[in-house]
């Protein structure tokens, strides 16, 4: 009975706009106070124990890494660099788009970072260049989705400590299906800048490129950096960020000189207010995820799972269409937190690789972000650029479309993820 | 000095010791932890002589760094929530939905604390595994958290209220 009180509780909180960590909380509170024989202070064991985790603190240093590129003219070398390799194809500022993000995808974690980073930028270049704007907003924001795939990833990290398995794995499984996204939407783009005559850049001349792809070389190594010490076991993820920030910090500070030093305490607010918003949730699902393990309900849903079937392929097609659907309506961080702990059980039961699963979910809830009526980059690009969400939309539908495809072709081809993390085992 | 001097004395004081403690304090941690890890980092690979304690003070200051940014959070309005009903809302059903979220909020909260003291009072002497700190320094951070965010959510329904009425 109290369990129902609780999910109850949880979901008219969710659906009526309760903050998220708060929704999870009261329920937990409600629930507690029924039960009334639980030890008091497990919610505050939870909360605090919850993120009581080395490698979650891998989450405010990628933060900070993107927020220290960002402010240096990293962002504006990492496009004209971009710019210089792609401009001359037909669509050329659109595929501009896509090799931008594909790239910054590499030194920041978070989609939200990306566009809310470079979507601006992007669309005005776009538009300059006589690109309809509500075809740039939905291009920057189908993009963006391509940063949490290619490592590294905040969703991924959260993932890997909630699955418990290996992040530079993960991060590893991400490069091909990120890629193939890149290219996914590049092929889309080149139809459409073909029937609708988009324009094209001039071509670069062969030093024009060399002196673009020169500047451009120390942002381009900071994921080398970042998966080389992971995957030579030199660093954990944790420890690679911060050698991620390090890195940036010198870049911004001695190299370009483009950070003054009272510039600091600005990004490490920043990174406070996006880390806690994240990790707020995560305490109080933590104690949700007791409850949750108490009354034993992911032994019940996994029983009813296995129910119907028995095939890992056909439970990964359920289980991609379960979470699209979700997507339209939840955040992505309140699904991995409250979905997770029910549906690892029911992956590890068919023997699906851990983090296969991994890659394909958090490809899974990145399209979540584009699909409305809740997603949070479709909400960003309008704010951005003051465009009714609806007219974007429709420039984003066939992205949508081309993504989707991506998911269940990296599901239906799990070489296609577990290629690269193979190798080292 | 006026009343309304005094008063308004009073608030600058109060917003000062609110952005020392959920701006400025988190800020520094955040740096303090990015130092602890790269000190660690150094020691290991470089004088191969890992200290003991870096990786518990990290995760300590993280989670102090995750309470109080709540905080700031929550004052800046800008916690994590799917807001596609109240957006949809007259203007005056939006306040009293976003009243009864506030009512709901400060009695998640009352429990927060009430539960985060009473750990604090069970947990807080005994040591912590590699620092051998007592573990009150770290628990504390929830019935602190919970403090902090009473006040900014009470606050918060306040204004509601007085939108209510003022209407």
């Amino acid at each position: 009975m109290e369990k129902w009180i609780l999910l109850g509780v949880v979901a008219v909180g969710f659906a009526s706009g309760l903050p998220v960590a708060f929704a999870l909380g009261l329920g937990c509170a409600v629930y507690m106070l029924l039960v009334g024989t639980i030890d008091i202070t497990i919610v505050a064991q939870r909360m605090i124990f919850g993120i009581d985790s080395f490698l979650l603190l891998a989450v405010p240093f990628f933060i900070l890494a993107a927020e220290v590129m960002n402010t240096t003219g990293t962002t504006r070398r990492i496009f004209q660099f971009a710019h210089a390799v792609v401009g001359h194809v037909p669509g050329g500022l659109a595929h501009v788009n896509v090799v931008n993000s594909m790239i910054f995808a590499g030194m920041s974690g978070s989609a939200i970072a990306d566009a809310a980073g470079v979507g601006m930028m992007e669309v005005e270049a776009m538009e300059g260049a006589g690109y309809p704007r509500p075809f740039a907003a939905a291009l920057s924001a189908a993009t963006s989705t391509i940063g949490p795939i290619i490592p590294p990833s905040i969703p991924m990290v959260i993932y890997g400590s909630m699955a418990q398995v290996s992040v530079g794995a993960l991060f590893l499984g991400g490069v091909i299906p990120g890629a193939i996204m890149g290219l996914a939407m590049m092929g889309l783009v080149y139809l459409q800048a073909v029937r609708r005559g988009f324009p094209r850049e001039a071509r670069v001349t062969f030093r024009e490129f060399l002196t673009v792809f020169w500047k451009a070389i120390p942002p381009l190594l900071a994921p080398a950096i970042l998966l080389g010490g992971i995957y030579t076991g030199f660093f954990t993820p944790t420890e690679a960020a911060a050698v991620a920030v390090l890195y940036a910090l010198v870049l911004g500070m001695v190299v370009y000189r483009e950070i003054p030093p009272h510039e600091i305490p600005r990004l490490a607010l920043r990174v406070v207010e996006n880390t806690a918003m994240i990790m707020f949730i995560v305490t109080t699902a933590s104690v949700f995820g007791w409850i949750l393990a108490r009354e034993q309900i992911p032994q019940a849903i996994a029983a009813f799972f296995l129910e119907i079937t028995r095939n890992p392929v056909v439970m990964l097609l359920i289980l991609n269409v379960l979470f699209l659907i979700l997507g339209m309506f939840m955040e992505t961080l309140a699904i991995m937190l409250i979905f997770l702990p029910i549906v690892i059980p029911i992956v590890q039961a068919l023997g699906i690789d851990l983090v296969h699963f991994g890659v394909v979910f958090v490809l899974n809830v990145m399209i979540g972000l584009l699909t409305p009526p809740f997603g949070m980059l479709l909400f960003l690009m309008s704010g951005l650029t003051k465009l009714p969400m609806a007219v974007i939309l429709q420039e984003l539908v066939p992205y949508i479309v081309v993504l989707v495809g991506c998911l269940f072709l990296i599901t239906l081809v799990p070489p296609l993820v577990m290629f690269l993390p193979g190798l080292g085992r | 000095m006026t009343r309304h001097a005094a008063r308004a004395a009073r608030v600058r004081l109060w917003e000062g010791t609110v952005r020392l403690v959920e701006e400025t304090v988190p800020s520094l941690l955040v740096l303090l932890m990015f130092v602890v890890v790269i000190y660690q980092i150094f020691m290991r690979d470089v004088l191969t002589r890992p200290p003991t304690w870096a990786d518990e003070l990290a995760r300590y200051l993280y989670i102090w760094m995750v309470f109080l940014g709540a905080a700031l959070v929550s004052r800046r309005r800008a916690q994590i929530r799917m807001d596609f009903v109240p957006r949809r809302l007259p203007a005056r059903a939006r306040t009293v939905l976003l009243l009864v979220h506030e009512v709901a909020i400060l009695f998640f909260l009352l429990y927060g604390l009430w539960s985060g003291l009473a750990f604090f009072a069970f947990y807080r002497k005994i040591p912590s595994p590699a620092m051998e700190v007592p573990s009150g320094y770290l628990v504390a951070a929830v019935p602190v958290a919970c403090v902090l965010l009473l006040i900014h959510h009470l606050g918060q329904a306040a204004a509601l209220i007085r939108s209510l009425r003022a209407r």
